[in-house]
């Protein structure tokens, strides 16, 4: 597309790196309120019990205390912390504080108090009486007849079966699935198990509160979802809709996690019960121990292929344990069928199931990859070993295999979020074209089991097929309001949720693409719910998709007035041959020009006497996913059992990349938080279900060091539903390194690991088992 | 996080009279990289912080002949970058390397290090191995203490309430000596060891050693002089592979590692062989030349 477009395609600086890169006040704590009352929790030390008395007579004595607040003194309105479309697919299995405790981390009570010294004092003075009760951690032992029920409260819904822990059952049929495994000439099945994790943005959550000079609540607050966030907290605790504001400024990363409810209604509601501004901030601590993670699942994936390598028959079973609530359980095991199995539509035969469990473990959420991730640990690694059986190469079987332009997969349609999906056919796909650009820059051929020079060292390549979504199609809408200026620059509204991302910067390069301005003149203010338009929010691979195309609506729409009043000035019949460009209007036919700043200037003050605005929405019938195919190459210390990637290559395409790097920056950031997912990061519980590892020295985010080089190379296609061509790539990165190192590690040294993290002392001791074989 | 004093020393003498004034209640803080975290976690018993960051005369290193001194308040990066310790100690170098992350290097001191007594304290394994004499003072007397003798338990150091170390004092490695340091981590920036290893061989012929000094950190309460490896190295010809391994195998023997949140014992045993052999084997490929 070069050549073509103007701005988009074009690496444009970020809107706000200077303002970040110089420290200017951007984000939710950057801002200091005056009397502020400091918010700070208390946690359950169980796992599992009943809250029979709160003491807290001796806190409250202590100067500078305000407010405790518990079961005892808010309002019991089962929800869901899940900030998704209304109404949400989650179960609604939680209050603003719950009687009952599920997990060790589960939040008692909170403290508001003059300082955060006083309010972490108070805490100590406070006595919890329990009852405790038996705990259930395993996700198979919790469906099991007589396991802790672990939900038996009076009006719960949205739960499939509670008095089986069961939150969610998934069944999905295509074909016939026996008939297409006895009709196989390999049949292969493998179960593999991935483990909790964390988002670790570097921001965590925080929220700030206050009532405005109206007396209305306003919500500054790090979050994914300002328009969630304000249904919701009116939700739970009964504030009128109509005396909220939520305010997003800059956010510190979000991965999922901020697409939780988990801060805000408390804050509010402190707020509105005294009247003064409140500050609730979650220490790294807190972060890990009572906020959200990602869903650890069983999956077993079998797979019935032809003597050819065509597969002819497919079967996962996922079993997912959603902790302590059932926020996004139900969707994102549905994820984890609906975005793998469509990749492989040539089985015609194709079955999926999916059981979502409670357990009294920290609660898992919405986490970048969002099912996917789990999905393709085990179908990618199963694919390997259908090739191993059948004797072709590992890329051969995916070319032979993998979902092509102007196909479908009956999966769309039978599995959506958490209902039924909807019918689509790819219209952007180059599958072929990434794995032989990724397959060549890893050197494939010539790298494959090679033995290094090193003693102990043994190396190996492996790769893997990933793709995701753009948006929940039919479901999720974003707006946009436009409105051009008297120096021919615009103000775009919107309700789009950048969080580090960069979407406010690609939504000023689709206003100018659209408006013949440069991204400069184009002044992005989102994501208030007083003044922009609704979005859902960010996540689900939705920003460029969903909220750039509501920008570009909007932006077309006054692109049609600017021109229309262009008509009438030039006296020409129609518009066909306009052109805008460089800040003006251009009639080709005649040679008329104007410019913006001239028509603004004139609509004002002098003729016509109207604001150019336009609003629009977009909502997509379909979700059109991004591709990627991945290949890594690895290091196997077979003294140590440390794992090492030495070159990490993404094939991907996103459609038409609008800022490639941006794209870069994403493409990059999910492999760097997946290589962490796939080696070092994990959650380590102690005997009681406590997470003992709370802290960025223990839990091992990768350092700099860690990082192997990465090559992104980005191939473009053009997505007719996206603006300008674009797609998602925000999630879809995340999906490849288990399953690619996985596959490598297999390359190098012919073992497989069933239980992700790699960590040397599992390959370790995978390695001697082998070995004793 | 609660309250304390904090007092800043300007000299020697001066932290010394207010070491003795405090005693027990008082502790020392230099590079603050430890203290500030346990500071921040209420694991600070102490009531009083001595700052002596700013002690300019106990920051240094020098020669002294064939002896090196290393003054205590001397950074991990400043011995990094010290051309003296590059060539006469590059077993400490490679140690004091593989400590934390650029930051933790920039403040971190080695005195710091050594007064931790931190069981997986990454220079002290390479602090044994090199004979290292560390100099302590107190307002009344002063004392040579070997850093074989400095530790009594984890976190535990011979040092009384009133005194500080003043001094590291170490000698050139020799022309015939070599050695290595190993470790292994969970990541490779800011990770505490699971296991590591440090070894000088003092070659006096054709695969065969006059000397030898083998210290593991992280794989007993303290750091751990290996016996019978050091013997087994002294008395054998090694010339192959396999006696390595043999040799080093020998450390299931020696060491008595804890299961924690960074390994179990049965990996750290396994690691402890491990990482010996494969510093072994690269010296030995090297024909035991440095």
């Amino acid at each position: 597309m070069e050549g073509f477009f103007k701005y988009i395609g074009k690496s444009v600086e970020k809107i706000d790196a200077l303002a970040l890169a110089t420290g200017q006040p951007l984000f939710t704590d950057d801002m200091e309120i005056k009397n502020a009352l400091q918010i700070k929790s208390l946690y359950s030390p169980y796992a599992h019990a009943i809250i029979e008395d709160i003491e807290e007579e001796e806190a409250l004595k202590i100067p500078g205390v305000k407010l405790i607040l518990s079961y005892k003194n808010t309002p019991q309105y089962l929800h869901t912390t899940a900030g998704q479309g209304w109404p949400e697919p989650s179960p609604y299995d939680t209050c603003m504080f719950n009687r009952k405790v599920r997990y060790v981390g589960d939040r008692v009570l909170t403290v508001a108090a003059e300082t955060e010294e006083i309010a972490t004092e108070a805490l100590k003075h406070i006595k919890v009486n329990y009852k405790i009760l038996p705990a259930v951690f395993d996700p198979e032992e919790a469906m099991k007849e007589g396991a802790p029920v672990i939900h038996d409260e009076e009006g719960i819904s949205g739960v499939y079966d509670a008095r089986r822990n069961l939150v969610a059952h998934i069944e999905v049929k295509t074909g016939d699935i026996e008939k297409g495994f006895r009709e196989s000439d390999v049949v292969v099945e493998d179960t593999f198990e991935t483990h909790y994790a964390q988002h670790c943005p570097i921001e965590p959550h925080v929220t700030i509160t206050y009532l405005d000079e109206y007396g209305r609540l306003v919500i500054r607050t790090s979050t994914q979802v300002p328009f969630h966030v304000r249904r919701i907290v009116s939700q739970v605790t009964g504030i009128p809709l109509k005396d909220i504001r939520v305010i997003k400024p800059r956010i510190g990363g979000g991965f999922g996690v901020k697409q939780e409810i988990i801060l805000e209604e408390i804050c509010a509601y402190t707020t509105y019960l005294t009247g003064r501004p409140a500050r609730y901030l979650y220490s790294r601590e807190e972060e890990f121990i009572s906020s959200r993670t990602r869903h650890p699942m069983k999956i077993k994936v079998k797979i019935g292929a032809k003597k050819d390598g065509t597969f002819n028959a497919i079967k996962m079973y996922a079993l997912s344990n959603t902790g302590a609530y059932g926020t996004h359980g139900l969707t994102v095991a549905s994820n984890t069928g609906s975005k793998t199995l469509p990749l492989y539509n040539k089985a015609e035969n194709v079955e999926f199931i999916a059981d979502v469990v409670y357990t009294n473990l920290p609660v898992a959420g919405a986490y970048r990859g969002y099912g996917a991730t789990q999905g393709y640990a085990a179908l990618e690694q199963v694919v390997d070993e259908v090739a191993e059986k059948l004797g072709i190469s590992p890329i051969e079987i995916r070319k032979k295999n993998h979902i092509r332009s102007g196909e479908t997969s009956p999966i769309f349609r039978a599995l959506g979020e958490g209902r039924e999906g909807v019918t689509q056919y790819i219209q952007s796909e180059s599958l072929d074209r990434l794995i032989e650009a990724g397959a060549k820059e890893i050197s494939w051929s010539e790298n494959r089991r090679k033995k290094t020079g090193k003693q102990s060292k043994v190396r190996g390549i492996g790769m893997a097929m990933l793709m995701q979504g753009s948006g929940i199609p039919a479901v999720d809408m974003g707006a946009a309001t436009i409105k051009l200026n008297e120096d021919g620059s615009f103000n775009i509204l919107y309700g789009g949720t950048d969080i580090g991302t960069g979407l406010d910067t690609v939504v000023a390069q689709i206003v100018g693409e659209t408006l013949g301005t440069s991204p400069d003149k184009v002044i992005v203010y989102a994501a208030d719910t007083d003044i922009t338009p609704f979005d859902k929010g960010a996540y689900a691979s939705s920003g460029t998709f969903v909220s750039g195309g509501a920008v570009y609506n909007a932006a077309l729409k006054l692109r049609e007035q600017v021109f229309e009043y262009a008509r009438e000035k030039f006296n020409e019949f129609d518009t066909k041959e306009f052109l805008i460009e460089d800040g003006e209007v251009i009639s080709k036919r005649s040679g008329r020009r104007i410019s913006l700043s001239e028509i603004a200037y004139e609509t004002f003050y002098v003729r016509k006497h109207q604001q150019l605005m336009a609003t629009a929405s977009f909502i997509s019938q379909s979700s059109p996913p991004p591709f990627a195919v991945h290949f890594v190459e690895i290091e196997v210390d077979t003294e140590t059992g440390q794992i090492t990637p030495i070159k990490y290559v993404a094939a991907v395409d996103c459609g038409i990349p609008i800022n490639p790097e941006l794209v870069k920056g994403q493409i990059i950031g999910a492999i760097v938080n997946g290589i962490g997912y796939a080696l070092t990061e994990e959650f380590e519980f102690g005997k009681s279900g406590k997470m003992v590892n709370p802290n960025f020295l223990y839990y091992r985010i990768p350092s700099s060091r860690d990082i192997p080089e990465i090559v992104p190379i980005i191939i473009e296609t053009y997505e007719p539903t996206g603006a300008y061509g674009a797609k998602s790539v925000a999630e879809v990165n995340i999906n490849g390194p288990i399953p690619a190192i996985g596959n490598a590690l297999y390359n190098a040294t012919g073992i497989r690991i069933h239980k992700t993290p790699y960590t040397p002392e599992k390959v370790l001791k995978a390695l001697k088992d082998n070995i004793n074989k | 996080m609660k309250e304390i004093n904090y007092l800043s020393a300007s000299n020697t003498e001066d932290a010394l009279s207010l070491l003795s004034g405090f005693g027990e209640n008082a502790k020392i803080i230099a590079g603050g990289t430890d203290i500030l975290v346990r500071l921040k976690d209420n694991v600070i018993k102490e009531d009083t912080l001595i700052d002596i960051s700013g002690v300019r005369e106990l920051k240094g290193i020098y020669e002294d002949k064939d002896i090196i001194h290393i003054l205590p308040l001397t950074t991990h990066t400043d011995i990094i970058e010290s051309p003296v310790i590059c060539k006469h100690l590059p077993i400490l170098r490679d140690a004091v390397k593989s400590i934390g992350s650029p930051q933790i290097r920039n403040r971190g001191t080695i005195g710091g290090n050594i007064a931790n007594a931190s069981p997986a304290g990454d220079s002290i394994p390479a602090l044994y191995v090199l004979s290292a004499y560390v100099r302590v003072k107190s307002r009344e007397k002063e004392r040579m203490v070997s850093i074989n003798e400095f530790y009594k338990g984890p976190g535990q150091t011979v040092l009384d309430s009133n005194e500080m170390i003043v001094d590291i004092v170490i000698p050139h490695m020799k022309e015939q000596e070599i050695g290595f340091f190993r470790k292994v981590g969970q990541r490779n920036a800011i990770s505490i060891a699971i296991a590591n290893v440090a070894v000088k061989l003092e070659v006096s012929g054709e695969n065969r050693f006059s000397n030898a000094s083998v210290a593991f950190g992280a794989l007993a309460p303290t750091v751990l002089r290996a016996k019978l490896i050091e013997n087994a190295l002294l008395n054998e010809v090694c010339d192959s592979p396999e006696k390595l391994l043999y040799i080093s195998k020998l450390s299931e023997r020696e060491v008595s590692p804890i299961t924690d949140i960074r390994g179990s014992a049965s990996y750290r045993i396994e690691m402890s062989t491990n990482i010996l052999y494969e510093g072994l084997l690269l010296m030995f490929l090297k024909g035991w030349k440095r």
